[in-house]
């Protein structure tokens, strides 16, 4: 089981390592060969700080600590709301897949996820000036003492559009592992040889399902993470997302570095998660 | 009765009626895709709006709230909303549709050079790409290539369509090993056919047929990929809906309907066009299209 955990982690760090050096090549076509800028990687005033209106009062790792927590906060609500809804309605999807019930399951996701994330989050933010006659954008107004709800309130409305557009991704990929698998030939034997359908679902559609349904887990991620980025930025939310448009947008390229290879680095740790789960399934031969 | 023979644009009549009651569906989808995209090109392509001049507030604004008349209202120079609003989604949509297609072309020609080939490990290449390309969130590499460019929009045209030719690639490739397991094609290798005709003659149509859904889907995908790059203001002063809601955003007290009504018009279209591409994908059998924008 330790070769197991181990071979999977070297092939994540490699595969993070390239992406590293992919990242740093990107970097340098973009701005130096497209954008004709003479700041080139490897100079170390490429590197030089923000200004204090962007790493305030603490300086770099402050800020760094500060927009990770943020965002994770964000990422938690988001990915343990996709990972409950896409899996229990894909299942539910599935499981009454001749009312063909799963096209309303998905409904209201798929509806939501078709509207732009930045504007929700805008939306959210004229309403609060309006109605609630309160401060909209994230960066207004900071709660120093007592407990920070607040602050999880705002992460809640960036989480929102992630979560109706990776529920209703995930919740398309169950549903397909699991119908795949029920069309195999095996369930109509059973079905013949007397079975009901729920000891056919249950037993055997669903243990057999196993290795899809465990690879299904990493695949909303880049969709997430590439909507964290845009919607961070609109509500003004400090997290890495906005830390990302903002170095762009200063031509920084440590902060660019820091903040994809921080979203990056939680893909990967998630997919050698998956990985380590589909080689440790048992009776589980796969070639990764 | 007398034994009368129909009179021949009679038959033929009939004829065309049968085929096109056989295509019915596709017809209407067809239709319904020219009736939407008919009408937000009809303002014309207005690619030379800046939406930094459209959005400049003066002296004396001359907005007007929402009325009959305009019914997003209008800007400070008195500008109707609306009809920028459907200027800038013609265009998102013409972004969409050109790298979609060429971007799924891009995958197609990129997997047909390994599709001759024999032994189930033919697209192992691919799919070592796509596993490491898998790790990076798109819209990451898309503001890094269109920010440090300087935002020209055929950066991000080709940004995007290389990605979605690396994307889909692997997808494509299993599309292909699916079609050598089906009966024809096995019965096809029993007849003796040789291995290029099998994939020219029987794989290929199979995927294309796919592909056409999978670019179905993909529209409205790229539509908000790229409203979102035009919001985060890496594209340059080009019109676009992300960048009316950008530039609205900052008189959201004066005029909210100049950030409000593009981000209307922005959702109804991609809806449309989402629901637009369930119904081709479903009609033609694509399977699943894994979304990353």
């Amino acid at each position: 089981m330790t070769r197991l955990i181990l071979q999977r982690l070297f092939f994540s760090a490699a595969r993070l390592g390239v992406t590293f050096l992919l990242l740093m090549l990107l970097i340098e076509f973009a701005f130096c060969g497209l954008g004709g800028s003479d700041q080139h990687i490897w100079l170390a005033s490429s590197y030089a700080p923000f200004g204090s209106d962007v790493e305030g009062e603490g300086g770099f790792r402050v800020l760094f600590s500060e927009r990770s927590a943020a965002s994770l906060r964000v990422l938690v609500i988001a990915l343990s709301c996709v990972l409950l809804i896409g899996y229990g309605w894909g299942f539910l999807a599935a499981r009454l897949r001749r009312y063909r019930i799963g096209i309303i399951l998905r409904l209201p996701f798929s509806v939501f996820s078709a509207i732009p994330g930045f504007w929700f989050v805008i939306l959210i933010a004229i309403y609060s000036y309006s109605i609630w006659q309160r401060p909209g954008f994230a960066n207004e107004v900071v709660v120093t003492s007592g407990p920070d709800l607040l602050g999880w309130w705002h992460a809640f409305i960036v989480a929102v559009p992630l979560i109706a557009a990776g529920s209703a991704s995930l919740m398309i990929s169950v549903f397909n592992a699991i119908s795949s698998e029920m069309s195999r030939p095996y369930t109509h034997g059973l079905f013949v040889g007397g079975y009901n359908s729920e000891s056919i679902f249950y037993d055997h559609v669903v243990k057999g399902a196993g290795t899809p349904l465990i690879r299904a887990l990493d695949r909303p991620l880049p969709l997430l993470f590439g909507l964290l980025v845009g919607i961070e930025f609109a509500f003004r939310y400090r997290g890495m997302g906005s830390l990302l448009v903002e170095s762009v947008n200063a031509a920084n390229y440590g902060g660019i570095i820091l903040s994809s290879m921080w979203l990056i680095g939680l893909i990967s740790l998630v997919n050698w998660l998956r990985d380590c789960a589909i080689h440790l399934q048992p009776g589980e031969v796969t070639n990764g | 009765m007398a034994n009368k023979r129909k009179s021949r644009p009679l038959l033929w009549l009939g004829a065309l009626f049968a085929r096109v009651w056989h295509i019915r569906r596709v017809v209407f989808i067809a239709g319904l895709y020219l009736l939407i995209t008919g009408w937000l090109f009809s303002g014309g392509s207005g690619i030379d709006v800046r939406p930094a001049e459209v959005y400049s507030v003066p002296e004396k604004p001359l907005w007007e709230a929402p009325d009959s008349a305009h019914w997003f209202g209008t800007t400070g120079h008195g500008k109707d909303v609306f009809t920028i609003s459907r200027i800038a989604m013609a265009t998102s949509l013409a972004v969409a549709v050109l790298c979609s297609g060429f971007g799924l072309l891009l995958a197609l020609t990129f997997v047909m050079l390994f599709a001759f080939d024999q032994g189930g490990r033919r697209f192992r290449l691919i799919r070592l790409i796509g596993r490491t390309g898998f790790i990076t969130p798109p819209m990451v590499l898309l503001i890094i290539v269109a920010g440090g460019s300087g935002g020209s929009l055929a950066t991000v045209m080709v940004a995007l369509i290389i990605l979605i030719g690396i994307q889909q690639a692997p997808m494509i490739a299993s599309w292909f090993e699916e079609g050598e397991e089906k009966f024809d094609v096995v019965a096809g290798y029993a007849l003796g056919l040789a291995r290029r005709d099998i994939i020219m003659y029987r794989d290929l149509p199979k995927v294309l047929r796919r592909l056409a859904g999978a670019f179905a889907v993909m529209i409205p995908w790229i539509m908000l990929a790229e409203m979102t790059l035009s919001f985060l203001g890496v594209t340059g002063n080009r019109i676009s809906c992300g960048a009316m809601i950008a530039y609205g955003q900052h008189l959201i007290i004066e005029a909210p309907w100049m950030a409000v009504y593009p981000g209307v018009l922005a959702s109804v279209v991609v809806m449309i066009f989402s629901f637009l591409g369930w119904r081709v994908s479903s009609l033609l059998r694509t399977g699943e299209v894994q979304r990353y924008w």
